[in-house]
């Protein structure tokens, strides 16, 4: 969240670009693909200089955590009733995607 | 060195921000912008622009006039109020382009007014060119900044420098007593030496006389068993072995005859004897071991610290003499005055210089090595010249990372045929180095002390006093002898060639291009003020000389001076 405020702070286009790239590499990592399209949605807006949307995704980051959050706590009563055989990044994706 | 129109580099690094509240406008700016290679934050209101330049400085705000709440003009007003963002130049991009309009942005602080629709070539134009003033004021605020501290630097040296000159002249008279008196007090006591010491010896001996007479005076009495004396008990030996119970002895060796009184038994009858007492004389041959009384005590302890009145009076006249030469020193280095050319001796200008940094070089343990001729005589500023030396030397000092370092010093006169010759001057010969010598002196004073060169001693104190008539002499001018000589010299030489060679950590190349440039420095900002070398090249130059540098990197360096003989 630091940096999301950070971006939003300084009002520079490079910084709030640095911030989409950042979760990006976090998507990537975790396989949150909302994550990744939130990334991707954010990079492009900043690269053409679409303020309003830019805007809009920025502002939409909290609760992109929110949704990530309550969607781990699913996937963590999941593997309690299955016995954890589930593999944890597939079962987020098939989710992210239906959502 | 001001780097404010050095195109692309100065586009990454500077910040522009947009405000308009019109997204579409922001986006067309960013557009321009970005391909000129700036960076750009943006701004739909005033509000958010005010909290954009809190966080983030930057370098141009490009505003537009027509906002709603609060408009252009108010926060241009308030950018302007405000002293942290006061600097930060504000260009209005409006569509209003009424001279009204105009003038009032001018009025507020703008810098430049550009009217809508925008010539997007002339918008870059712009922006660059405030750009390029903003870097320059912001370098030029730099460099009064820096000039500033430098000048507090340079004016509490100068300060320094007339207080030194006044400290120096109070020591000087309180000095000038010690040393007279110390002198005069030298003279007496080698007068006074031999009598006393004499007088000495005959008194301790009177006294020890005294009491071996007083122990033969003595009865002694009993079975084989002595007491004598006044003052100790004597276990008895007839062989002489006596222990004494006070800590001064002097042992006397001599023939005595001794009184002893005697009970003898003589039988009377065969179951009677009768002890009869009777008085004989024995000779004894003994080593006496003589108590010696307390005021002889002080005595000899008196005749023994004698030789030590001698080395305290030679310590005294030395550590004068050492005051002397640094505050002599002082007084030349810190001495105000305008150009004052005259013939100096070279080596005398080198001491000199090294009397100012000996501290330093104690302190990290450096030898000097110098090796100049003792008659090189040049017409110089010798205070200037000395400077020269002090900075060359100071900065050898500084590039000394670890203890025990080098610096030479040497100097040959050379003649125009030969450019920068070492091997075609004067015969060099390895002169007094007055850091090694002190240290020298105090061993020679050991050997000395250890030896009971006394009158050695003596003399040095004299060639001291010599020493001093001569640092006295040196501003009026060098004797007959050293005129001959360079007499002699200036007619087959022309110019001096000064080596001032260091075994440091070496100077990199792309340093020493620019160590000759004004407020050019490798040390930190409290250590120097990167003049030094820089009045080292200007002195050097107003004495038609030149100095060149030859760095050996990581292996120390050279500073290469040639001036003319004059």
């Amino acid at each position: 969240m630091k940096s999301w405020k950070a971006a939003r702070q300084t009002g520079l286009f490079d910084d709030i670009a640095c911030f989409g790239i950042q979760l990006k590499k976090y998507g990537d990592k975790y396989s949150l693909h909302i994550l990744q399209q939130f990334a991707d949605d954010l990079i492009l807006q900043v690269s053409n200089f679409d303020i309003e949307k830019m805007m809009a995704t920025l502002n939409s980051y909290p609760g992109l955590i929110i949704k990530i959050k309550s969607l781990h706590q699913e996937q963590s009563q999941g593997e309690t009733r299955f016995e954890g055989k589930i593999e944890p990044e597939r079962k987020i994706r098939s989710q992210g995607e239906i959502q | 060195m001001i780097n404010g129109n050095n195109g692309k580099d100065n586009r990454i690094n500077s910040k522009i921000l947009i405000v308009d509240d019109v997204p579409q406008n922001i986006q067309v700016l960013a557009n321009i912008l970005k391909e000129a290679g700036y960076q750009m934050g943006f701004a739909k209101d005033a509000k958010t622009a005010l909290a954009h330049t809190e966080s983030t400085q930057f370098d141009l705000i490009l505003l537009d006039i027509m906002m709603p709440e609060v408009d252009g003009y108010e926060l241009c007003a308030r950018l302007k109020e405000d002293k942290r963002k006061r600097d930060i130049p504000v260009i209005f991009v409006t569509a209003k382009s009424e001279t009204a309009d105009k003038t009032k942005g001018f009025e507020l602080g703008a810098v430049d007014y550009i009217t809508k629709p925008f010539d997007v070539q002339e918008v870059l134009a712009r922006v660059k060119t405030h750009l390029t003033i903003r870097n320059y004021a912001t370098k030029l605020e730099q460099m009064v900044e820096e000039r500033t501290r430098q000048l507090i630097h340079a004016d509490r040296l100068a300060t320094l420098g007339t207080f030194s000159a006044a400290i120096v002249h109070e020591i000087n008279n309180p000095l000038s007593h010690v040393q007279g008196n110390a002198k005069l007090l030298k003279l007496f006591w080698n007068a006074l030496k031999p009598i006393v010491k004499m007088n000495l010896e005959g008194h301790v001996e009177r006294n020890v006389k005294r009491h071996v007479e007083g122990h033969e005076e003595g009865y002694v009495e009993g079975h084989g068993e002595m007491r004598a004396g006044r003052h100790e008990e004597m276990r008895a030996g007839r062989h002489g072995e006596r222990h004494i119970g006070e800590d001064a002895t002097v042992a006397v060796r001599e023939d005595t005859t001794v009184k002893v009184r005697e009970d003898r038994t003589v039988p009377v009858r065969e179951d009677a004897t009768v002890t009869v007492r009777e008085d004989t004389t024995v000779a004894v041959r003994e080593d006496r071991i003589v108590p010696v009384r307390e005021d002889d005590e002080t005595i000899m302890m008196v005749r023994k610290d004698m030789d030590g009145v001698d080395e305290a009076l030679t310590c005294l006249l030395n550590g004068c003499y050492r005051i002397s030469q640094l505050t002599n020193s002082l007084k030349t280095y810190s001495r105000q005055s305008n150009a004052r050319k005259g013939r100096s001796s070279l080596i005398d200008i080198i001491h000199d210089a090294l009397h100012v940094v000996i501290h330093k070089l104690k302190f990290k343990g450096i030898t000097v090595d110098v090796a100049v001729p003792t008659g090189l005589m040049i017409y110089c500023d010798q205070q200037k010249l000395s400077q020269v030396f002090i900075n060359l030397i100071d900065n050898a000092c500084d590039a000394m990372e670890k203890r025990g370092g080098e610096i030479a010093i040497s100097a040959t006169a050379v003649n125009g045929t030969v450019s920068h010759g070492r091997e075609s001057g004067i015969p060099v010969r390895e002169s007094r180095n007055p850091v090694n010598d002190q240290d020298n002196q105090d061993d020679q004073d050991d050997r000395n002390d250890r030896n009971g060169q006394n009158d050695q001693n003596g003399q040095k104190g004299q060639e001291h006093d010599q020493n001093d008539q001569e640092y006295d002499q040196h501003d009026q001018g060098h004797d007959q002898h050293d005129q001959g000589h360079d007499k002699k010299h200036d007619q087959e030489y022309d110019r001096i060639d000064i080596r001032i060679t260091d075994n440091g950590t070496g100077i990199p190349d792309e340093v020493a291009d620019k160590i000759f440039n004004p407020f050019f420095t490798t040390k930190g900002m409290d250590e120097g003020t990167g003049l030094g070398l820089f009045i080292v090249r200007n002195i050097i130059e107003e004495h038609q000389g030149k100095i060149s540098l030859s760095p050996f990197a990581g292996k120390g360096a050279e500073f290469h001076i040639t001036l003319p003989l004059g």
